[in-house]
This record gives structure tokens, sequence and C-alpha cells, in this order.
């Protein structure tokens, strides 16, 4: 009786750790204010921040939120990222051919893939409400953005589920969408939204077009965090280059957004509810005209060592082999006796080979 | 590399080496059975099947939705007494409507907001609700494939019943789907709480529902023999 007990407070645990921190739900209407240490507002956005999420800011400076209150986020400076530096690539990058590029060498047409986890995603200006069932503004931003991929010669993968209703189960649904892309092997898979934050935060005049910037979105919680970064930078640096002020920033948040699904998986906020439709519209293939020289730059190579998918792996891993000789410790009262326990498990279990011929007695205890 | 890659890749591992001998044994499965499952498995994520067509479109894959839905269903057909059975089948339908419920209670924050990614938080729910209303390794594994396929087509009955027009999907993350974690963490979950607790009582209880192979073993007065 007291298991059943155990095991319900172990649900109640889980319904009480999925209840969001901070400000508790999504922002549909409203934002906030990231701050610096001078009380300089340096980012507004309906994501919701927490402690330890961290902004690259459109001049490369790194913010990390130190304290939320309300709709406010304290952050510190932790450095200047110079996004053209060159350091040197791991070695381990070098023993496998290519494996050092951002980018991997193609043959044939470059695919790209587009979707949208909230696809009633909409904007205020053009269709007078934040949300449309089924199909929000958003859709139409990530229509244009596919037809200037294609103008630029790439074959685009585009799935238009809306991942209905937009609930707390969405990424879970639309985790199918990207994966059913991922098998044609794009280049690149893009997951289009729309912010929160007032229109100011996102307008911007790019080469004489009105448009609105795109902050581009990195899980924390994501085996890919390091590659998806990496993209993610080299994207900014090419768009500084060529179209200052398109990207507005990378926001660091937790969650992984689908991207442990793979290396250049990228979550983009074109635009804001706040403005119209036609602006995200203009970002979003401002964006797009910029991928032939990200996507085929082969030569950009890893330059910032993060953690890799098998370093997280090889974490989980220690980890795990940790808390379980901690609990066979503990359970069997010493390490001698711990000790006795793997021989008698080694000895009992690594009997069976393939199709169930085993070499020796069968116990089945 | 995903998690549900490295999990996978794992499983198949443990199991060609016979780690996992002891939790498939307690499923009644063999090590065969359990490889030719996870190969199907692996080979049918690529193959979608559709059921219904435009504009109210469900989608199943045969990875992560036809296969482990047979597999359940031959498993629960399989069960030893007719009581295991219906536990099974409840304890699909209390996931099932758990996973849906929660859903939409819920609030519908991006995962950033949440301590757990929602896609690993259902396969939780689902495995720890399909242990609880399951109790037996097979029964848990049972209710949390089972529940979250239920949840799945529920959600698709709803959309539908609301005008919401558009793609439905069963299993389509294939082998990654969340199907799949949580039908692993209810089985873990009944190995780690079964385990300790026969642990805690002195050896496992004799019974009708023990499986034939361990009848005859075990149990407080096997421990004491030995």
């Amino acid at each position: 009786m007291r298991q059943i007990w155990i095991c319900w407070l172990m649900v109640l645990a889980l319904v009480v750790t999925a209840t969001p921190t901070g400000a508790h739900e999504e922002l549909s209407d409203g934002h906030f204010e990231l701050v610096d240490e001078s009380g300089q507002v340096i980012l507004e956005t309906g994501l919701v921040v927490e402690v330890g999420d961290q902004y690259l800011a459109e001049d490369n400076r790194l913010y990390e939120v130190t304290a939320v209150q309300g709709g406010l986020a304290r952050c510190r400076l932790v450095e200047t990222v110079d996004l053209t530096a060159t350091r040197p690539v791991a070695w381990w990058r070098r023993i496998w051919p290519g494996s050092a590029r951002v980018i991997p060498a193609q043959k044939g047409r470059p695919l790209v893939g587009i979707y949208h986890t909230h696809g009633a995603e909409s904007f205020v200006p053009t269709q007078g409400t934040a949300s449309v069932t089924p199909a929000g503004g958003i859709v139409s931003v990530a229509d244009a953005m596919a037809a200037a991929f294609e103008r630029q010669g790439f074959e685009v993968v585009r799935l238009r589920d809306a991942h209905l209703p937009h609930d707390s189960r969405a990424y879970e649904r639309s985790r199918r969408t990207a994966l059913q892309i991922l098998k044609r092997r794009p280049l690149a898979l893009f997951d289009v939204h729309r912010d929160t934050a007032p229109a100011s935060a996102y307008e911007v005049e790019v080469q004489g077009n009105r448009a609105s910037k795109v902050m581009l979105v990195i899980g924390r919680q994501n085996p890919n965090r390091s590659a998806n970064l990496e993209f993610a930078k080299h994207i900014k640096r090419v768009a500084d280059e060529r179209k200052p002020g398109l990207i507005k920033g990378i926001f660091f948040g937790k969650g992984k957004y689908n991207q442990d699904l793979g290396p250049r998986v990228i979550l983009l906020e074109v635009g804001t509810y706040r403005i119209d439709q036609a602006s995200a519209q203009r970002g979003a293939m401002e964006l797009a005209e910029l991928m032939p020289a990200i996507l085929t730059d082969v030569d950009a190579e890893y330059r910032a060592e993060g953690r890799s998918g098998w370093t997280t792996a090889l974490w989980l891993i220690v980890l795990v082999l940790t808390i379980a000789g901690a609990f066979l410790v503990l359970s069997s009262g010493g390490i001698p006796q711990a000790r006795e326990k793997i021989k008698q498990f080694i000895s009992r279990e690594f009997r069976g080979d393939l199709f169930g011929r085993r070499r020796g007695p069968r116990n089945p205890l | 590399m995903p998690i549900g890659s490295i999990g996978l890749i794992i499983a198949v591992v443990l199991v060609y080496f016979g780690v996992a001998e002891r939790v498939l044994d307690r499923m009644r499965l063999s090590d065969r059975a359990a490889l030719i499952f996870l190969g199907l498995v692996l080979a049918g994520s690529f193959v979608n099947l559709t059921l219904v067509g435009a504009p109210y479109e469900l989608r199943i894959n045969l990875g992560g939705g036809v296969i482990p839905l047979g597999f359940i269903v031959w498993l629960g057909a399989t069960a030893g007494t007719a009581r295991e059975r219906w536990r099974a089948l409840i304890a699909a339908l209390v996931t099932g409507g758990a996973i849906y419920a929660l859903g939409r209670v819920l609030p519908s924050g991006e995962p950033g907001n949440w301590v757990i990614d929602p896609t690993y938080l259902f396969g939780l729910v689902g495995g720890v609700i399909g242990y609880l209303a399951g109790r037996s390794r097979r029964a848990a594994f049972i209710a949390g494939i089972g529940g979250t396929i239920l949840a799945d087509l529920v959600t698709y009955v709803a959309n539908r019943g609301a005008g919401l027009a558009g793609r439905s999907w069963v299993g389509g993350g294939g082998a990654f789907d969340s199907v799949f974690i949580a039908g692993f963490i209810a089985v873990g979950l009944a190995e780690l709480v079964g385990e300790t607790r026969e642990l805690l009582q002195g050896g496992p209880r004799r019974g009708p529902e023990r499986p034939p192979g361990l009848s005859g073993v075990g149990g407080r007065e096997g421990r004491k023999n030995r």
C-alpha cells in the first residue's frame, strides 16, 4: 500500500514539475524586458524568460539573465563574442574528414525544410487577432520564405501542418512533422514562429525595404546545442555582413524545440504579432535570400567548441553509472558486497546470445 | 544525436548482449522477439499510411504506430490471466485519458518554460500512469504505448469535432516518438519499483500470476533454501 502512495506522489511531483516556472504561461499578450546592469533595455520578447537564459544581442554582446521579477529580467554582460574570430578546430573533428564543417559538402540542388509548430500564430494589424485556426498568418510567412528559397535555387520540403490545438502537446506533434522532413536529409530545417513583443522591437529597414527582424532561438536542453549554435552564429555572421540589422540576435532558452533531431535545426521568430504580415514576409524573404551564401559555405568550420551530442551522451552515461553505483553500494551494505553482486550479475546476465541460444543452463532469476 | 536514437541504440545493445534479459523474461518475451520488434520499428519508421483523407487527414506511421499497436495487442492477447488482460486494457484507457487531459489542462507554454521538455514529460506521464494502473511489466508497457496512441486518436476526434481541418498523426515520429518513450519508461519504472518492492519484502511473492519459468524458484522460501 505504501508503494502505491509513493507512486502517486511521483505522479504529483511530475505534474508539479510540469507546471511552467516563472510566468507560468506563454505570453499571448505582453512581453518580457531584458535589461543590462545599467537598466538599458537589451531585448523585448514574448518568450518567457528565466534565470540562466542567455541572449546574444545584435551587437554580439552575450548577456545572461540573473534575476526575473514580473516582466523584468535583469542581465549581466558575459562577454563580447567575436563571430569572425578563428580558433583551432578540435582535434577529434580533424580525424573524421568533413566533421569540422558547419555546412556539409553537397551534390545537386540543396534541400531545406520549413514547418511551423504553431500554425495558428497571426499578425494583429493584418488578421485582426493574434491567433487564427486552422491557419494563421505565420503560414503565409513560411510560404513566402519557401518561395524565396526556391527562387535562390533551393529545393524546399514545406509541410503546412498546423499541429492544433495550440496546447502543451503542440511540440510533440510538430516533432513528427520535423522528423518527416528530416527523412529527406535537408541541409537545414526551420521552424517559423512570430514573437509577442511590441512592434518597435522588430521593425527594421533592410536595404530600403520595410521588414521585420528575425530572432534565432536555440534550446539549451538539447544534445545538438553546440552544432545548432554554431549554425546560428554562422547565419548571424553572414547576415551582419550583408544585411545588417536583419538578425535581431540569438536567444538561448530552456527546452529543445525539436533541435535534438539535427545539427542545423533552428527556430525563427520572424517579427511580432504587432507588425503587419507583409513586413514579416519581407523579413523571412530577406533571410532566405542570404541562404546561398550561408548554406553553400562549405569552408565554414566549427570555431567554438561546446558540448557535442556525444559528450552530452557520455555525461549522461557517467551520471547514470554514478547513481547506479551509489544505489548498489547503499543497497548491498558496502563496497565488497557491491563488488560481489556485480560479479554475480555479470556471470548470470551475459549468457544469452543472439536468437535465444544459451551457453549454460537457464536460471530465470 | 537525438536522445531517442541514443536510447534505441542502447536498448538494442542491451538486448543483444542479454543484459535486458531479465526485463524481457518478465514481460515473457524472448530476445529474438524483442530484436525483431525493434528492427521492425526502425524499418517501419520510413513508411506512412493514410487512414483518413483530407481535409481531416489522419496518418499512421508503420514503425511508430502500426507495429507497436500490433505488438501490444499480441502481448495483451498472450497475457497470463484474464485479469492481467483487463488490467492492461483499463490501464491503457486511463493513460490515454490522462495524457489527453494533461495536454489540454497544462498551460500551453513554450518548451523553455517547462522543467522537463514536453516530449519527455508526456512520455514520463504515460510511463508513470501506465505503471500505476497496469502494475505488471507487461501491462505497464501496454498502457504506456496504448495510452499515448489513444491520446493522439482522441485529439484527432476532438479536432474533427471542432471543425479544425488538417493533418493528424499517430506515432509519426517512428522510433523516436513519445509512444516509445512512454512504453520504455513504463517498463523501466515497473522494473525499478517492482525490484525495490521485492527487495523490501524479502523476495518475490509466489502466486498464480507468476510466470511459469519463475514459479518454482526465488521468493522468500527460495531465498532461504539458497
